[in-house]
């Protein structure tokens, strides 16, 4: 093949359309491997193509303006005139806060516009692709008779850009609009709050349900058209897109793109900002409800007036210093703190629109400081706004309540005359002098001292909720999560068929428990059985009291039974990721039954890795309490909140559990660093390879979560490993070494030697048919996030990759193994993809019996001479049946013996046991990998499936010989654990590493020179078995002399990216040979490689960079 | 799913009408929709213009019972969107408006050494590179905008478009080709 031909290919390639079974695939891969041009235009491509998706994908999502929204919905309602209302759910624009704002559409009398929903995309977790935190969800309240377009431009509605913030949907102002006789009350609150506020919308109701994705609920009848008009406003501003214009944060800024939305409660992810975040919230809310006090003491007849004259409200002040120290105190997770300040930057002046925050500038004004002309700017535009927001209300509400014609004229008095003779556009050049004109609404302070105390109140109650929620689920703490799915029963049915106001995108699936409250009382339990888009269908499965409709619902993990009082309230621990005082309470009752437990059963042995304890523990009243607080002693915060749900439902089943005999807490184990070695003592140096990255991807999320990983997790090479350096790859011989040295960057009179080893490429088209067994760890430790719903997307796209000739097999394993499917033809997709999404996880961890029908499975399908292989899923935890290393560990020494391999798939963290993970890869001659979020699932079982699938060569050992007279001594920095001895290099019964197609291992040296510069360092030697001769095989290559020359991060930045891998590994790890080294030096070196050219476009790279900046001054995970 | 649902009665109430439930389908395919026609267009109210218009097809569509022939509806709606956009195209050509061609997207911003490899450069990189792409031959830039926006096969991108199968490949190919070349010129790559 030559160039043009290839290159006709490349985009067929890079999409993965290219006909792995043809003859071009392998073609094109034979001609890449030897063409430079072609394979450097390859990556060219690549990494455009990449760039023009996140292009596309960046910024706001397009949609389609409210006009045409409304014409289609008109259409839509024609068409579906006969069909009862439904809430729909669109994606739209305004990625940037996280915070959804529903349109909402007509309904036929009086409240034209009602309701608008406020939701979460709590869908988007922390690591999906960042496009998805680019869609929000807009809700289309119900259209029971939407306005014909025709009327509504009548009414002119139109959408137009008054304020010079881009365009706002809204009614412009008649002249002398008045307020309907039949309209309940004059408006107490300023409702442009709502609008203003951009959807934090804390006083509906709806807003408890943070978690309810995008529910909507239509507001009761009985809501006053003020209200409508305020989330008309909302609707409005929404849909136009001028939200982010009206938030302080610029949406352009590369903060929001990467940033999964995370609701108020998620701050719960970081425990330490949430604390601080209550803390803040009772504080200022404490202040403001002694503020409304003293207000509704004074005589009320001056009161507009004087509010004006006070000094800037604490609210203002409060909530931007609150910002500020969450900024400055938490500088590890800087971008949540910026959120939090923007919320509280933008909520005040914007939330309360001319009231609180025009005061506060105003006022502060007064008190003294100087005026400057950003002040003067912002009262300004405040007080424009403020004026808009008025005339488009008033505009609002006439249209709300009727017809100009139907409205009896009453005297122009009797509404806030605000707009009365002003001129009705833009009022910018107004001095901050006019800004002192009195306000005319009478309780206008007071409203908005309310309405914010109201919203605090809310913002604590959700807080406290959130903190509590970490601390009885420890995964809150961890970025990957998604909160639980909260909605409402929404109608009930003699059959016992329980409809719920959620849908297919709510992550509501078949299967899932919803629990009932009504109020803070549990009344029962629906298993769903059914998901539309709109409803979730379910059956009863426990009742307590009749459910009604709007009682709420709350998914559970599992089938647990809710206890209805809190005194035999249980709760699950996991992990606990932090020091507060909650946390450690909890982790003191932990310990304290332990100490019951483990009174029962036998002492642990010496040698023993795993600590006994029980999952799950069951808390005393006093100690619910302890754990819980307050919160049933009528804290103001949860008050009129709609549910706080009691603590978490016990699980059911725990009797299995009470045989646990493995910890909760993560498992690995630490293994000394290797040393420096004199080579006059001992010039070899010998180790098995080890291709495998999981250590890696395991610190990383230790990192993201906010703390060091724990000392044994670091294993010093797959750090390295995890990192492309580049390494030519040969068609011809299975491995290629490439040998770099240069001064070390981090060691003092050092050299630093990197030896790259690199497999040869098989192409898919190469790869062997496959026989594979996947074991499913299903038990209840697996329902979680992060782990089940990873393993199964992570199986759906390993399926999709899967050839004519592979067959699937899946078992799954909870107290008792179970086969789902059995040797599905790799074509069938469909059912195998339904039998992986049946899998349902309860239960205890029997994974011996899990391997042990996984491998009987495979030897029944053994395919000779393909790709025999159990693939485990799992977090590693076995708590029944044989649970000793050893035993599982022969069986899988068996098996491989007989042809069938094991690669270890990790999920989740804090019950991990990373060590018997990678003993069990290790020895079922497989790969081990980590897969901590989609994109990792990508990359292992799509982008490298045939390294993942298609081993090229078994037990490959590496043994370095240094000349004695040139190199005085040296250190391997990892590969500890892959430590074989030098005599047993040519001993071929020795297992070893296993290398899959294309993949490549590093090995780094740490030399101490001497003697002559010119004398070469020594020789390489690479032993292995090659699996398509079966034959061992060994190269040899010299460690030339000039291969050692003075490098820079700019010359040769993979070796500098090595070198810092390894480096931050060692500082991971507490090494005594980083000793010197900081995270500011290391930041300082890779920042200088990573900018250049070949590593800029790197995402691991860059991904790298970012967990150095993190990890300086974390604490260690406990 | 099966057996355990007797929630027909809700499903006869809700999904009465199931392929004309349009403000599902405007929810799910605006955004793609504006993109690809946005690319293609380069005008936004153009973009508006014809989306609307592919849904209000849609209705019609599904009005006259024809629903059930939209099997694909990815494929469906964005056959219509490419038509249309032509149209407009078209009509552009007659009317001899020279088209509105974006404004040379700036260069991208020089990096500050503190972060050098950061988001920020990346960002720039790729809105770029979303320039180059918007300044690209049109045939070269509908294939890519398929491909990228809706993610779409070959052989869907063919269908859509109206290609065959290899120039479809071809144009594919050469735009990304096209696209590397300019930004590696720009000095992006």
């Amino acid at each position: 093949m030559h160039c043009e031909k290839a290159e006709m290919l490349l985009a067929q390639m890079i999409y993965g359309e290219l006909d792995s079974a043809g003859p071009e695939g392998s073609e094109l891969a034979v001609h890449l491997a030897g063409c430079r041009a072609c394979a450097e235009l390859l990556n060219d491509m690549r990494v455009a193509a990449g760039l023009v998706r996140e292009g596309l994908t960046a910024g706001t999502a397009p949609v389609l303006s409210a006009e045409r929204q409304a014409v289609l919905l008109n259409k839509a309602a024609e068409i579906n005139a006969r069909r009862p209302p439904l809430a729909r759910r669109h994606p739209g624009a305004l990625g940037g806060k996280g915070r959804i704002v529903g349109l909402a559409a007509a309904s036929a009398a009086a409240v034209l516009l009602a309701g608008v929903l406020i939701t979460e995309t709590f869908l988007c977790t922390a690591n999906a692709p960042p496009a998805c935190h680019d869609e929000a969800i807009v809700c289309f309240e119900p259209v029971k008779a939407p306005m014909a377009y025709d009327e509504m431009k009548r009414r002119d509605i139109y959408a137009a850009d008054s304020t010079g913030e881009g365009p706002v949907f809204g009614v412009r102002a008649s002249p002398a609009p008045t307020p309907a006789p039949t309209e309940p009350a004059p408006p107490k609150l300023a409702y442009e709050d709502d609008g203003r506020r951009g959807g934090k919308e804390t006083q509906d109701p709806a807003f408890g349900w943070r978690d309810t994705g995008s529910r909507t609920y239509s507001l009761p009848a009985t809501k006053s058209p003020a209200d409508a008009r305020g989330r008309l406003q909302t609707a409005g501003s929404a849909t136009s897109g001028s939200v982010q214009s009206q938030t302080k944060a610029p949406v352009a800024g590369p903060a929001p793109r990467h940033e999964p939305a995370k609701p108020l409660a998620g701050n719960g992810y970081d425990y330490e900002s949430s604390t601080k975040l209550v803390a803040e919230l009772r504080k200022s809310e404490q202040e403001l409800r002694e503020r409304v006090q003293r207000e509704k003491a004074r005589p009320g007849k001056d009161k507009d007036e004087e509010a004006f004259e006070r000094p800037a409200p604490i609210v203002v002040a409060e909530r931007m210093k609150e910002a500020g120290r969450l900024e400055t105190h938490n500088d590890i997770d800087r971008k949540e703190a910026a959120r939090n300040s923007d919320d509280a930057i933008s909520d005040i002046p914007l939330g309360a629109s001319g009231t609180v925050g025009s005061i506060g500038v105003g006022g502060g004004a007064m008190a003294g400081r100087a005026l400057t002309d950003e002040d003067k700017k912002k009262a300004e535009k405040l007080r424009e706004r403020e004026r808009i927001a008025n005339q488009k209300n008033e505009a609002m509400r006439d249209w709300v309540t009727g017809a100009e014609a139907s409205r009896p004229t009453s005297p122009a008095g009797a509404r806030p005359n605000d707009d009365q003779g002003r001129p009705r556009q833009s009022t910018g050049k107004q001095s901050i002098e006019d800004a002192s004109i009195p306000y005319s609404k009478p309780t206008e302070y007071q409203a908005a001292l309310e309405r914010e105390c109201k919203r605090l109140t809310e913002d604590l109650a959700n807080a406290e909720y959130a903190l509590k929620d970490a601390v009885s689920h420890g995964y809150r703490l961890s970025p990957v999560n998604i909160p639980d799915v909260r909605t409402k029963v929404v109608d009930v049915r003699s059959t016992g068929n329980v409809a719920l106001g959620a849908g297919s995108d709510s992550g509501i699936k078949e299967g899932t428990v919803f629990l009932i409250y009504r109020k803070d009382e549990y009344i029962g339990k629906i298993r769903v059985t059914t998901v539309w888009n709109d409803f979730a269908g379910g059956q009863i499965i426990e009742q307590r009291k009749p459910f009604m409709p709007d009682d709420s619902a709350m998914s559970s993990r599992g089938d647990r039974t809710a206890s209805a009082s809190p005194t035999d309230a249980r709760a699950e621990l996991g992990p606990l990721f932090s020091t507060s005082p909650h946390a450690q309470a909890a982790q003191s009752l932990v310990t304290g039954l332990n100490r019951e437990d483990s009174a029962k059963q036998k002492p642990p042995t010496a040698g023993e890795e795993v600590v006994a304890a029980k999952p799950f523990i069951v808390l005393t009243p006093e100690q619910a309490q302890a754990l819980y607080g307050p919160a049933q002693q009528g804290q103001p915060g949860t008050q009129g909140r709609p549910v706080t749900p009691p603590p978490p439902p016990p699980p059911k089943g725990d009797s299995e559990e009470g045989e646990a005999t493995l910890a909760p807490a993560a498992v690995f184990k630490a293994v000394p660093v290797n040393p420096f070695v004199m080579t006059k003592d001992d010039r070899f140096s010998t180790f098995g390879l080890d291709v495998d990255t999981a250590s890696y991807s395991i610190s990383r999320r230790y990192i993201r979560g906010g703390y060091l990983p724990p000392v044994g997790a670091v294993r010093m090479e797959e750090f390295v490993n995890a990192f492309d350096y580049n390494y030519p790859c040969r068609t011809s011989g299975t491995f290629s070494v490439i040998a770099d040295a240069a001064p070390a960057p981090f060691g003092q009179d050092l050299t630093l030697l990197k030896v790259g080893i690199r497999g040869k490429v098989v192409g898919r088209e190469g790869r062997k048919p496959a026989n594979l067994v996947f074991v499913v760890d299903a038990s209840g430790s697996m329902d979680q996030p992060d782990r089940m719903p990873l393993v199964k997307y992570a199986l759906g796209e390993l399926v999709g990759q899967l050839g004519a000739g592979d067959r699937v097999t899946l078992v799954a394993y909870g107290t008792k193994a179970r086969l789902v499917l059995e040797g599905a033809p790799a074509s069938e997709k469909k059912a195998i993809l339904d039998a992986i999404d049946r899998v349902q996880c309860e239960g205890s961890t029997n994974l011996s019996e899990g391997l042990s029908v996984g491998y009987r499975m495979a030897a029944q399908s053994f395919v000779p001479g393909g790709v025999n292989r159990v693939i485990l899923c799992s977090d590693g935890a076995a708590n029944i049946g044989v649970t000793a290393g050893e035993s599982i560990l022969d069986q899988v020494r068996t098996f491989r013996d007989k042809g069938v391999t094991c690669t270890c798939v990790g999920f989740g963290a804090g019950t991990y046991n990373d060590v018997l993970l990678e003993k069990l890869a290790d020895s079922g001659d497989g790969s081990y990998v980590f897969v901590d979020s989609r994109r990792e699932a990508r990359r292992v079982f799509v982008e490298e499936l045939s390294a993942t699938l298609q081993t090229i060569a078994k037990d490959a050992k590496i043994q370095v010989e240094f000349d004695p007279r040139r190199v005085r001594r040296y250190r391997l920095v990892g590969y500890e654990n892959r430590d074989i001895a030098d005599e047993k290099f040519r001993d071929d019964t020795v297992d070893a590493g296993e290398v899959g197609s294309g993949q490549s291992a590093t090995a780094l040296y740490e030399l101490e020179l001497q003697g002559p510069a010119d004398a070469d360092l020594g020789t390489v030697y690479v032993r292995y078995k090659n699996v398509d001769t079966g034959r061992v095989e060994e190269i040899s290559q010299r460690l030339e002399a000039r291969s050692l020359r003075p490098r820079t991060p700019e010359s040769d930045p993979r070796y500098y990216l090595a070198a810092c891998a390894a480096e931050f590994a060692e500082l991971l790890r507490d090494s005594e040979h980083a000793a010197g080294g900081s995270f500011d030096a290391l930041r300082e070196t890779l920042e200088r490689a990573a900018a250049q050219p070949a590593l800029r476009y790197d995402p691991r790279v860059v991904e790298l960079l970012e967990l150095v900046r993190k990890a300086k001054g974390l604490p260690r995970a406990p | 799913m099966a057996g355990l649902l007797k929630l027909d009665d809700y499903k006869t109430a809700t999904r009465a009408a199931e392929p004309c439930d349009l403000t599902e389908v405007v929810g799910r395919f605006q955004t793609p929709l504006l993109r690809y026609v946005g690319g293609i267009l380069n005008r936004d109210e153009d973009a508006q213009d014809v989306v609307q218009e592919v849904f209000l097809c849609y209705c019609r569509f599904s009005q006259r019972g024809d629903a059930e022939a939209v099997r694909n509806l990815s494929s469906w709606l964005f056959s219509v969107a490419h038509n249309l956009s032509q149209d407009v195209l078209r009509k552009r050509q007659r009317e001899k408006k020279a088209q509105t061609e974006l404004a040379a997207a700036p260069a991208p911003a020089e990096a500050d050494e503190g972060q050098a490899v950061d988001t920020i450069i990346r960002q720039a990189a790729s809105e770029r590179a979303l320039a180059e792409l918007r300044k690209l031959p049109e045939e070269y830039r509908q294939v890519l905008l398929l491909k990228i926006v809706q993610d779409m096969t070959l052989r869907e991108i063919a269908k859509v478009t109206g290609l065959s199968f290899g120039n479809a490949a071809y144009r594919l190919n050469q735009g990304l080709k096209e696209l590397a070349r300019r930004l590696k010129e720009a000095g992006v790559l």
